[in-house]
């Protein structure tokens, strides 16, 4: 008897400790994010943690605010549901801006939903990502959101900074355990290239070199071209030289996409088409394809340039194909690829990788 | 027999080769790294006349004798400058001396009798002489010599004389003793006394001959006379050497470069100022050549060419005529305009995933660009000569002048957005984003972004072909600096804002050299 009395109050205790602390670890699994002809070219991966059945009811509400993301998470749900503004800033950073927050609006967004529950979360330095949604118990009714967390050493705050251009969200946001039901395909990277992108002191950093510590990953199949000759297109990228050294304008268009042809008179294409792309191909005489990427049109060619009196530079051309013909692109359709490519970061990081191969 | 008969004939051959030939054998010899005899080049002849005192020491057991006297020498010399501060040479010389013991008493006195008698006994050498010299140059005007010094005995000759005086009963009779003539010694021969010898000379410059008067002593290590006595001639002559000509590969001529009088360069103090004008558009047109190679750039470059000049005379040679040159006051300033052709936002009409949401900003932004720079000319070195040319080319003024350019400048680069961020949340129930229907949140948004990039160009410039560093034309580097753009909004999302920031690569960054 005595002994039953001490076992229920042992596994009392262990429930009371389940619900304070979600289960599990913070992990690393690559996930594809972008696929041409069936191969995952472009992959991504984040330090995550995925919580199972964890429910904002499940967090332990007499532990101090400011103690853990979830309860952070958690305090901001209800005092958003009482829509008292105050309470909700004593919650942020000095980010918080009182004017921006309406109490009326806050009540109204989550009059239906009466718990939280909590799907996953993402760490880069001291941000973290909560993803969660606002749950209606009684209905199937799901309202997906998620919170920015700042961890100051000792203690969390919310943030209203976030950095979209930050390659922890470009790729978390792609990742399977930030959009929901999802299964995580695996993928195996061995063969394509990794750029880590790290956190820290507010600043993004990238090496291609495994770090120790939190990281965002961004993997690429790159075709490589060890010599000029071992790059099919060669010809054509004789041609747009040939036509760009001669200012045959007329070639060139002819050389051009037909849809992108007529972009031209966008000064936003027709400027990066006539001052960078015909530039690089009218100055500098020496091109050399480094690598491509393959997109379901075509691929992404990544090239150095040069001349006698400077050295060598990294850019990018898009190609596309249509019939037996090869064609210049100014953008690229897909927006997962363009997302990821076109990052500023992301794209330096490319930049630098290949500037020290020439 | 056939030898030497070859031998003769190519020294005669080699004699009738002037000195041209003369000039390509040196040149042959540099030419394969062998070193010129020593001998050959120019030599300095001199004459070398002076006045020796010249004790003479006998050491005959534990007696010391004393002779000293004056002397004569007269000689020739040559020597030859190695460099600037070290020379070496010959000198021949003869040498006339004698020596006296002057006094020899000598007195007694026996019944009545008294006699007393008074000796001078001399010694008298003819010699000839050969120094080997090493010479120091400190500077112009001294010369320092060291080196073997070895003196042949070609004759030796004595005399002894005095009187006699014989007093008895107070008649006193003086007599004369001996011979006042030179005669020449027996149990003496010619032989050779070394040493060495040391000494200094002053240069003193006249309109005709370089007089140097010198002051030098020979230690002799060995004995002079093939007596039993030991004995050791020192010697110190002071005197003069006077400089005759200067041999040039077998000419001679009378110039010695370094101890003739030269006419002092005496150069105007008057200055003038004015302007002038530098056709600059080489250095324009080259900066904005290499800076319109820069894909996405545009530069338009200016330099105004005129400026003060001070203009005056210089002497760079203390034997040469002066030489004008020319000093340009302050620096040049201009401007110049860099545009940056702003392409690089194809993202900017973009969709984006941010976790749960879905932003497809359907706006533009508009980009400005409002470049300022300066450029400022600073003027290194001075020229001599005319500016614009050149009447008498002066390689003794080594005129390097160059400018260094620089520019730096910052552009400022704004963007204003405008238009509509549409917002899409997850639809687990799809899953998917929904977008075809009406966005769940479409807020107007207007951001302000600035940016800033430097950029600009350090370099080079002359047009004077005496500059080795830095190089003939227009050197340098113009750089680009690394740009971004920082987009902030603020979007509503869902109960809350958001205050999101994006980032625009406006510029890679770029150095290129020119």
């Amino acid at each position: 008897m005595t002994m039953s009395k001490y076992f229920i109050a042992f596994i009392l205790l262990m429930a009371a400790t389940a619900t304070a602390q979600p289960n599990g670890s913070f992990f690393y699994k690559p996930y594809p994010i972008f696929k041409a002809h069936n191969a995952t070219i472009i992959a991504g991966s984040v330090n995550t943690f995925a919580y199972t059945n964890f429910y904002g009811k499940n967090v332990q509400a007499d532990a101090a605010v400011h103690s853990t993301p979830e309860r952070l998470v958690l305090e901001l749900f209800k005092d958003m549901k009482k829509g008292d503004v105050d309470a909700v800033g004593s919650l942020y950073d000095t980010s918080f801006q009182r004017r921006e927050f309406d109490g009326g609006r806050m009540m109204d967004k989550l009059k239906k939903y009466n718990d939280i529950r909590f799907h996953s979360k993402f760490r880069t330095g001291s941000l973290t990502i909560i993803r969660y949604d606002f749950i209606a118990t009684d209905s199937k009714d799901s309202y997906p959101y998620f919170a920015v967390v700042q961890n100051t050493g000792d203690s969390y705050w919310l943030t209203t900074n976030i950095n979209i251009t930050n390659p922890f969200t470009v790729a978390g946001s792609f990742s399977p355990y930030n959009l929901g039901e999802k299964s995580a395909e695996p993928v195996n990277t061995n063969k394509m290239t990794p750029f880590y992108f790290v956190n820290k002191d507010g600043k993004v950093f990238y090496t291609n070199d495994l770090p120790s510590e939190d990281y965002t990953a961004v993997y690429l199949l790159f075709d490589f071209y060890n010599t000029a000759h071992s790059f099919p297109q060669m010809g054509f990228i004789k041609q747009l030289q040939k036509a760009a050294q001669n200012s045959d304008t007329a070639k060139l268009k002819s050389m051009l996409v037909k849809e992108d042809a007529g972009r031209l008179d966008d000064s936003y294409f027709g400027n990066y088409y006539y001052d960078e792309i015909l530039k690089i191909f009218k100055y500098y005489p020496t091109i050399t394809p480094l690598a491509s990427i393959k997109t379901n049109e075509g691929f992404v060619l990544y090239f150095s340039y040069a001349s006698e009196t400077m050295p060598a530079q990294v850019a990018s051309i898009i190609l596309k194909q249509a019939g037996n013909n090869w064609f210049l692109s100014l953008h690229l359709s897909d927006d997962a690829i363009n997302n990821v490519l076109q990052n500023i970061y992301i794209r330096q990081a490319i930049n630098d990788y290949f500037k020290k191969k020439v | 027999m056939l030898t030497v008969i070859c031998l003769c004939t190519v020294a005669s051959l080699h004699a009738q080769e002037n000195s041209t030939l003369q000039d390509k054998k040196k040149n042959d010899q540099k030419d394969t790294g062998r070193v010129a005899p020593f001998f050959y080049g120019p030599w300095n002849i001199g004459a070398h006349v002076g006045v020796s005192y010249i004790p003479y020491y006998f050491h005959n057991g534990s007696n010391h004798l004393t002779y000293s006297g004056p002397g004569a020498e007269l000689g020739i010399r040559g020597l030859k400058k190695i460099n600037d501060q070290w020379g070496a040479g010959l000198q021949v010389r003869l040498l006339d001396f004698s020596q006296t013991n002057n006094t020899s008493n000598y007195s007694s006195n026996i019944g009545g009798v008294s006699y007393s008698s008074v000796t001078h006994s001399s010694y008298r050498f003819y010699q000839s002489g050969l120094d080997v010299m090493a010479y120091w140059y400190p500077n112009k005007q001294f010369i320092f010599n060291a080196g073997p010094a070895f003196t042949f005995n070609l004759a030796s000759k004595g005399r002894s004389y005095g009187t006699a005086m014989q007093t008895i009963g107070g008649n006193t009779t003086t007599t004369n003793i001996g011979d006042k003539t030179f005669r020449k010694l027996d149990g003496t021969k010619s032989n050779l006394q070394y040493g060495f010898n040391i000494g200094g000379a002053y240069v003193l410059n006249t309109n005709g001959h370089a007089i140097q008067p010198f002051l030098n002593a020979r230690i002799p290590l060995n004995s002079t006379l093939d007596v039993s006595d030991k004995n050791n001639m020192y010697d110190v002559t002071g005197g003069v050497n006077i400089d005759i000509a200067t041999t040039d590969g077998g000419a001679v001529s009378h110039h010695d470069n370094y101890t003739r009088e030269k006419k002092e360069c005496k150069a105007s103090k008057n200055t003038k100022e004015l302007k002038v004008s530098i056709p600059l558009d080489n250095i324009t047109k080259t900066v904005e050549e290499v800076a319109n190679k820069i894909p996405r750039v545009e530069a338009k470059i200016s330099i105004k060419p005129m400026v003060t000049v001070k203009q005056g005379e210089e002497c760079c040679s203390i034997d040469k005529p002066p030489v004008s040159y020319t000093e340009i006051k302050g620096g040049w300033e201009g401007s110049f305009e860099i545009n940056i052709n702003l392409w690089g936002i194809p993202d900017i009409n973009y969709s984006l995933k941010l976790w749960p949401c879905l932003l497809i900003a359907e706006f533009k932004c508009k980009l400005y660009a409002g470049p300022t720079g300066k450029i400022s000319a600073e003027r290194v070195g001075k020229s001599y000569g005319s500016l614009l040319g050149n009447e008498e080319p002066r390689p003794d003024c080594k005129s390097c002048v160059y400018f260094n350019l620089k520019a730096e400048g910052y552009l400022r680069i704004g963007v204003k957005a405008g238009g509509a961020v549409k917002l899409y949340h997850w639809t687990p129930s799809i899953p998917g984003f929904d977008v075809t229907g009406d966005a769940d949140e479409e807020i107007e948004v207007s951001a302000d972004a600035n940016a800033s990039i430097g950029n600009g160009f350090n370099g080079t410039y002359t047009e004077d072909k005496d500059c080795v560093k830095p190089p003939l034309g227009l050197h340098g580097v113009f750089f680009l600096g690394k740009a971004k753009a920082n987009l902030k909004f603020t979007i509503k999302l869902g109960p809350i804002s958001f205050d999101p920031s994006y980032e625009i690569s406006l510029c890679d960054g770029t150095e290129i050299p020119f």
